[in-house]
């Protein structure tokens, strides 16, 4: 049985450092939104991943990184372990990245590592896809790495993640962080971040 | 607010290649993993991120540590600088900078204000640092606790438990012995109120300038397999006391070259009669500012040598 696997970066150093810088400047300056100029890194990317999302992967995940997938698809792991050679973890607490690809249904956060208080960088990395991160609902962010507020707008993220991130940033130095991957670009929520959201809760 | 990375290539350097490496040296997956640690250390500031440093064709103690943070962050769209001491002209900066061009091709510069990527060694450029630097910071022992505790695993609960006591009764036995904090580098700093960070050996008369700077910090100790950071815009508190509070270096001298007010001055002796003059220790500040015009006592005269002046050097003297 033969099946087919899309290629992944075109030139997998420079595709690479180049996303990283975005993930690095996004985490620095959490909600400015970061995108290269270049989307071309790779043609198509592994359904139901974007090219966003799949790029973080190619960027970040190797065989020392223990990835929990929110989706079952096949296509998608085969791609995942083709290019990264990464292990699949359905235990969320052991997981180094998870993979949430539908940002509207999430998990439950609270199950992923937040660190130990010894270890705090021993938490997973939360990738969520979400629709938008220059359209939709208003948020402001305050917090290390921003001089004084960061208003954007995020759409298709459950709204329940603003109430989990709260109790995250409550945990600090432990807690979970997380990179919003969406086709317009990349937002990072690393623990640090308090959010203030512009419209009351429903 | 977008930020975008502009993929348009500068002019490469005359420096030939080196063939037979990958870009930047390090191979992908080690990247990767310095990446990873990156990450997190700026998620959570001042903690100190272990990573698998690797052996780099460097001893310890030349910036492997540095080294490996701009091997994993550089690309082909940055401009580098590397400072020595506050110098982009002596040995430490020179070959990094060399090592970099031959792995990587990327342009290069002195001046701070071209820069994307600085990498340093025990300075931070005098001209104030912007959103469009990275700041990457050689660190001998990136532990502030461990002149008090010889034990890891017991500065680990340390910083844990922010049980930071300790700290505070070595500034104190300063002011007992001294009669004031005789610390002068490697200042400890807490960063955003919570964890203690050992700057890494800048003057204390950096320290100010790591406080909410838009730029962000990366330091990285290569021997002692650590990285943390500072992200742009962050509280760095200079630890202190009410009745003795944080205060910097300062100088009775202006620089001889330039007449800088404002820099860190070295002191350098001229002769065996006990001659000295004060010099910026950025080298590349103390050029900017020669080359808008500013002079200071000793400042060469066109096409002449400072060294023959000697007339100057016994002004600065009298």
């Amino acid at each position: 049985m033969t099946q087919q696997i899309l290629s992944g970066f075109n030139s997998p150093v420079h595709d690479s450092q180049q996303w990283y810088r975005i993930v690095l400047d996004a985490m620095s300056r959490p909600g400015n939104v970061c995108f290269p100029i270049s989307t071309e890194a790779f043609s198509q990317a592994p359904s139901p991943c974007s090219k966003t999302a799949a790029s973080i992967a190619l960027t970040l995940f190797d065989n020392d990184t223990s990835i929990w997938l929110q989706t079952s698809d096949e296509k998608l792991t085969h791609w995942l372990q083709f290019h990264c050679g990464c292990p699949i973890t359905t235990d969320k607490n052991a997981a180094t990245f998870a993979l949430i690809t539908d940002g509207n249904s999430l998990p439950d956060l609270t199950q992923f590592s937040i660190g130990s208080s010894e270890f705090p960088d021993r938490s997973t990395t939360l990738v969520i896809q979400v629709e938008s991160v220059t359209h939709g609902e208003p948020v402001e962010f305050s917090g290390s790495g921003i001089a004084t507020t960061n208003k954007l707008n995020i759409s298709g993220l459950d709204s329940s993640f603003w109430e989990t991130q709260k109790n995250n940033r409550s945990l600090f130095p432990q807690g979970f962080d997380t990179i919003l991957a969406a086709p317009d670009g990349v937002v990072c929520i690393p623990r640090t971040t308090t959010i203030r959201r512009q419209t009351p809760c429903m | 607010m977008n930020h975008t990375i502009n993929t348009t290539q500068k002019t490469a350097n005359a420096t030939p290649l080196e063939t037979g490496y990958n870009f930047a040296f390090l191979d992908e997956q080690t990247k990767r993993m310095v990446r990873r640690a990156t990450l997190k250390a700026v998620a959570i500031p001042g903690y100190q991120v272990p990573f698998a440093s690797r052996e780099m064709p460097m001893p310890y103690g030349w910036g492997t540590g540095g080294i490996q943070l701009t091997a994993s962050i550089i690309g082909q769209q940055d401009t580098l600088k590397v400072t020595d001491q506050g110098a982009d002209d002596t040995t430490n900066a020179v070959s990094i900078r060399s090592f970099f061009q031959r792995t990587t091709g990327v342009a290069t510069t002195e001046e701070t204000n071209k820069a994307t990527l600085i990498q340093t060694r025990h300075r931070i450029p005098e001209q104030p640092l912007t959103e469009d630097h990275i700041l990457v910071y050689q660190v001998p022992i990136p532990e502030p606790l461990r002149w008090m505790e010889p034990r890891e695993t017991e500065t680990r609960k340390m910083h844990a438990h922010e049980e930071y006591g300790v700290m505070h009764v070595k500034l104190y036995e300063d002011i007992a012995h001294h009669g004031h904090i005789a610390t002068s580098f490697d200042y400890p700093v807490q960063i955003a109120g919570r964890y203690i960070m050992s700057p890494s050996p800048i003057p204390k008369f950096d320290n100010p300038k790591m406080d909410n700077c838009p730029a962000l910090q990366i330091f990285g100790a290569g021997r002692e397999q650590r990285i943390y950071a500072i992200p742009p815009y962050t509280n760095v508190h200079s630890l202190d006391f009410e009745d003795h509070p944080f205060s910097v270096q300062t100088w009775d001298e202006v620089c001889g070259l330039c007449g800088a007010e404002d820099s860190y001055l070295d002191e350098i002796i001229l002769d065996n009669e006990g001659n000295r003059m004060f010099v910026c220790s950025d080298s590349n500040y103390c050029q900017q500012r020669l080359k808008a015009g500013h002079a200071g006592a000793m400042t060469a005269p066109q096409g002449q040598p400072a060294a023959t002046r000697t007339e100057s050097n016994e002004e600065n003297n009298a």
